[in-house]
């Protein structure tokens, strides 16, 4: 159980989604990583490419052709006469790389024409002689400028030529079936299914002087990949539904001796034995291969190469010059004159050199995607750092060579980079959230965390503290197995405790989450003893304190009889009293003495009793009245007023705070308490808000005079935790000899967090505030409550001077001026 | 680092019974002393799920549980803050604890801990049992008392011949159990070969001067036998209190020539 949590954990969840994002942008073919991807492909097809010995020779129309025969574009008779001269060395079949969509113009062709078409409706004058000779030499003379019809003649003479044409590509194709002339119908074959391939909506086929005389055509038409680099060919091209071969597949076909009849398509495209594999939209792969042989056309005009060379082969004649002809980015290289394309792809095809997506490839890559997704998600938190760096480094290499070896050797393209990316990334991520998330770990407080909880647990049941060990367990996952144990010990040390109900509770608490060892004999066996025994008290608390409940007569302290717990004090419980004497409720305040040392036990009891005595004799309206002390079952008690109110520590919040004049009236009380206190030589030394009561009838009474030197003093073990001493006086702190101007000091803080419900004095640490005691004057009151009267203000710097003799030297001192200050107030007002 | 520790609590002369509370582990380099307070014996339950706390804490590090509980305090490392949640965590159970058993309504506890991790020493501690050092032929208290006389003496209001003297000076501005959540005082050093390390509760300080707790520490160099006699110079001079401390020191490494003759050892560092 504890296993299966573990493997859902941050690292798992995190390996899982870049796994699936992986997924994605490999399904998306996300272009970054296809880009990268590109740069991987082009760099195998570049290692794998070889010489090639496939039977192609170019005629190059390069820059020296040009120097020497003309600028270009060249009369159209160069190249017939090109074609007649390969015709003579027995080329196979040739490829003119060269679009003649228009017709030539020719403005010394049209002249010519012009007076020949003159003279032939002139009258008899051709019977002239020298008229004749002149007609002649015009007529020759329109024979040699008419390029156009030497170039026809020169293709209709040599029955080989392979002419290109052009497609505008579209997305919105021509579907209708499109009148197109016999000798490009020719070069089609019908359609079954035109989503498979290239669309175009226009093209654009050679002057119909040079078309019908060619052996075949095919489209120059390419595809750019999203780099704009040209990787693939396609082969065919769908205009007006029915499929145009491509121009190197034309040649191809041409010089198999095969026509477009012996063209199976299916998946892959079948030319008789030849199979080419394809990919989507029916384009081929291109392995770029090198070493073709290129000729100068210049040279086979000046007879420089042996017609040797042409023998049987295959012929593109080609621009190859800077400036002419479209060039194209490959894998080869930037800047490929179009025949690099062509004689690839007859190069291929021929000699069945492809570059294959396997069909199977897909399911590969999605599976190795998934392995190093899971490497990640699984693999990565459990085993250790370095293993980790070792394995992935050992992933990421050997599945990039394996992805290289199959391209390079075979031509089998694994696409590599989607899970090697994965990989490297996954692993980046998952080793840098490893610390990042153990640090957002470190800040979370884990309070309430199910190992929290146990440990508590454990703790509680450590101290036979079952009922909150019960409490601890049930806020795990029961489901844990871990847990379940935890608490069927538990339910065992519940019986052990013979609180068999609980047991029982616990039982079925492990239930909830199915079948556990022998909880259900065990609940069936305790609930069948439950019934005859559980009356006992055995489930029962054991209090010791002496009050024992359930008694039938009520416990006394003393002559009180004691009703019920009313609190806890500093010194020990207050419990609610009665004395049957004279049926009066009184508050008893009682002070335990286990908590002292036996030798301090004398002195302490000495102490309280002197304290309380004094406090005792204390009679004022503002005091809690003393009615008695007394000592009983090694407990010393004190009997007192019972008071119905509240203290004052409530007002002292901000959005509590009393009315300015109730709280004057508070202080002056206070302050009259004390006088009368001081008079009589007992000093409070505690004066705050919680020892301030209001009662519901709004009188005001201190209480606890004395009391916190009883308990100061006398503990010589490790005993109290205080609080803040926020209300003690300067020479409280450096334990100077105290008075009662002592208790005037404090009750200026009183008076000042009553007005204000702020301390006159604060500090991050006890530090800070006892050195602003002694050292630091307190801020202006009016500064936080600027409506107070100023005389206020004045008051409490009195009160809360640093030295004793600048105070108000008696309480009566202080009820006089607040008293006359609101008098005054009062007739302003 | 080789550490040879050893540990005593007594229960005094005036006291009943024993409300302080140490665990050593020596696997884990955790040291921990605690002194409880509270009526009816609950400072010894206090005091004993303090210890007890601290050890589950560790093994459920050890079992791989990176429990952090309070505020994670990033200019410390990662011991210490452990050492911090150990006791966080310890405050918790206590509070609960007091909370729901009326018997234990005040109880509270005393800590001061130390963990060692290599040669770097995590120290923590809430109250006035201390941790001194014994380095180089004098001790230092490496620990702040969380009491009211120690801060009137930061503050140069009393002096510490006072502070002794004060009738406040076992009133505590901090301890375990208090309060729902607690500040722990934390630190790190480094330690050295030769180091020497004092816990105590404030039964043994307040019993025995630091001069004399030095010299019998620094004199004996056998943690066992000085925590013997650290006790009974406690009890001889009244044993008010209980007594516990906890005494750890790391073995010196030998000499030149020694290390010439095991060279080999050199190599498996």
């Amino acid at each position: 159980m504890k296993k299966i949590t573990d493997i859902f954990g941050k690292e798992f969840i995190i390996g899982i989604v870049i796994m699936l994002l992986a997924i994605a942008a490999y399904c998306f073919k996300w272009s970054p990583v296809e880009g990268l991807e590109y740069r991987f492909y082009d760099f195998g097809v570049h290692l794998r490419a070889k010489a090639t010995t496939a039977p192609l020779a170019i005629v190059a129309i390069d820059d020296i052709s040009i120097a020497k025969m003309g600028r270009w574009p060249w009369p159209r008779s160069y190249i017939a006469e090109m074609i007649d001269t390969l015709k003579n060395y027995d080329a196979k079949v040739i490829g003119v790389n060269l679009l003649y969509s228009e017709s030539d113009a020719n403005q010394g062709l049209w002249e010519v024409q012009e007076i020949l078409k003159q003279l032939e409706d002139g009258t008899g004058g051709l019977k002239n002689k020298q008229f004749g000779e002149l007609y002649e030499a015009l007529k020759e003379a329109e024979k040699r400028l008419d390029n156009d019809t030497s170039l026809s003649s020169s293709m209709e003479a040599s029955k080989k030529v392979v002419l290109p044409f052009f497609f505008t590509l579209s997305t919105m194709p021509v579907r209708d079936e499109v009148k197109l002339p016999e000798y490009l119908k020719n070069n089609s074959i019908g359609v079954t299914n035109p989503d498979h391939f290239l669309a175009a909506r226009e093209i654009i086929p050679p002057i119909a002087a040079f078309a019908s005389h060619t052996a075949a055509m095919g489209h120059i038409n390419v595809v750019h990949d999203s780099d704009r680099a040209v990787r693939g060919e396609p082969l065919f091209v769908n205009f007006g539904n029915r499929l145009f071969p491509s121009f190197g597949m034309q040649l191809a076909l041409r010089y198999l001796n095969y026509n477009l009849k012996d063209v199976a398509i299916s998946n892959s495209i079948r030319i008789k034995n030849l199979t080419i594999p394809t990919l989507g939209k029916n384009s081929m792969l291109i392995s770029f291969n090198k070493g073709f042989p290129v000729y100068s056309f210049v040279d086979i005009i000046d007879n420089k190469v042996p017609g040797t060379q042409f023998k049987n082969r295959i012929v593109i004649i080609a621009p190859h010059a800077t400036g002419i002809g479209t060039t194209f980015i490959t894998p080869a290289g930037p800047n490929m004159p179009s025949w690099v394309l062509v004689a690839n792809v007859i190069d291929n095809i021929l000699l069945n050199n492809h570059i294959v997506r396997l069909p199977w490839a897909f399911y590969l890559e999605l599976a190795v995607l998934i392995f190093f997704g899971l490497f990640l998600a699984l693999g990565l938190p459990r085993l250790h750092a370095g293993i980790t760096a070792i394995i992935s480094a050992a992933l990421f290499l050997g599945w990039s060579a394996v992805g290289w070896f199959f391209l390079v050797q075979y031509g089998y393209w694994f696409k590599v980079t989607y899970p090697a990316l994965l990989l490297v990334i996954g692993y980046i991520v998952a080793v840098s959230s490893r610390y990042l998330f153990t640090e957002r770990a470190k800040e979370r407080v884990e309070a309430d965390s199910v190992e929290t909880n146990k440990m508590l647990g454990l703790s509680f049941q450590g101290q036979g503290m079952l009922d909150m060990a019960f409490e601890k367990f049930r806020k795990c996952p029961v489901e844990d197995e871990s847990v379940k144990d935890l608490l069927y010990n538990l339910g065992l040390d519940f019986e052990r405790k013979r609180q068999f109900n609980k047991a029982v509770a616990a039982y079925e608490h492990i239930k909830q989450a199915g079948e556990f060892k022998d909880i259900s004999e065990r609940i069936n066996k305790l609930k069948s003893v439950g019934q005859t025994v559980i009356f006992g008290p055995s489930g029962g608390k054991k209090d010791a304190t002496v009050l024992i409940e359930g008694a039938e007569t009520k416990p006394t302290l003393g002559r009180y009889e004691i009703m019920k717990e009313l609190g806890r004090g500093a010194m020990g419980t207050v419990y609610l009293g009665k004395d049957p004497r004279i049926n009066r409720e009184v508050a008893i305040k009682t002070l335990r003495y286990d908590d002292f040392e036996e030798d301090q036990v004398a002195e302490l009891k000495q102490r309280f009793f002197r304290e309380a005595e004094a406090a005792g004799k204390l009679s004022h309206p503002n005091i809690v009245t003393i009615y008695d002390v007394g000592e009983d079952y090694e407990i010393a008690y004190m009997a007192m007023e019972l008071l119905d109110g509240s203290d004052l520590a409530k007002y002292t919040q901000k959005e509590n705070l009393l009315p300015f004049k109730e709280v004057t009236r508070i202080i002056s009380s206070v302050a009259s308490a004390l006088d009368y206190a001081h008079e009589n030589g007992v000093v409070h030394r505690d004066i705050k808000p919680a020892n301030i009561m209001i009662l519901r009838n709004g009188e005001i009474k201190v209480a606890d005079f004395g009391i916190a030197r009883v308990m100061a003093t006398s503990r010589t073990q490790t005993g109290v935790v205080m609080g803040t001493p926020s209300y003690m006086s300067p020479e409280q702190i450096s334990g100077q000899k105290v008075d009662g101007r002592s208790d005037l000091f404090s009750l200026g803080v009183v008076f000042f967090e009553l007005l204000s419900g702020e301390k006159p004095f604060g500090g991050d640490s006890i530090t800070t505030l006892m050195y602003n005691i002694t050292n630091t004057p307190p801020p202006p009151v009016r500064d936080i409550v600027p409506n107070v009267p100023e005389f206020c203000e004045s008051i409490i710097m009195r009160m809360l001077s640093k030295e004793k003799d600048l105070r108000y030297q008696r309480g009566k001192e202080l009820v006089n001026d607040l008293s006359k200050y609101m008098e005054a107030l009062g007739e302003q007002g | 680092m080789k550490l040879v520790i050893s540990g005593k609590t007594d229960v005094g002369i005036v006291r009943k019974n024993n409300e302080d509370n140490l665990y050593i582990s020596e696997n884990d380099g955790l040291l921990v002393v605690a002194d409880g307070m509270g009526g009816h014996a609950s400072g010894e339950v206090a005091s004993k799920i303090t210890v007890d706390m601290m050890r589950d804490y560790f093994n459920a590090v050890k079992e791989g549980h990176q429990l952090q509980i309070g505020p994670y305090q990033d200019d410390l490392s990662e011991p210490t803050n452990r050492l911090g949640s150990a006791i966080r965590l310890a405050n918790q159970a206590i509070y609960e604890a007091a909370k729901d058993n009326p018997l234990w309504y005040g109880m509270g506890t005393t800590i001061a801990a130390v963990l060692i991790t290599g040669n770097r020493l995590s120290i923590a501690h809430v109250g006035d049992s201390r941790v001194y050092l014994i380095r180089a032929g004098s001790m230092e208290q490496l620990t702040d008392d969380h009491s009211f006389v120690s801060e009137q003496v930061k503050r140069e209001i009393i002096s510490s011949e006072q502070a002794k003297a004060s009738a406040m000076k076992n009133v505590l501005t901090r301890a375990l159990g208090v309060h729902p959540e607690v500040e722990v005082d934390l630190d790190e050093i480094s330690l050295f070969d030769g180091d020497m390390l004092v816990l105590c509760t404030d039964g043994l300080t307040g019993m025995v001067d630091d001069d004399e707790i030095f010299a019998i520490a620094n004199t004996l160099h056998n943690p066992a036998m000085a925590c013997e006699d650290l006790v009974s110079r406690a009890n001889q001079n009244g044993g008010k209190d209980n007594i516990t401390v906890i005494i750890a020191e790391i073995e010196k490494k030998k000499g030149w020539l020694y290390r010439l003759l095991h060279f080999k050892e050199w190599f498996r560092r």
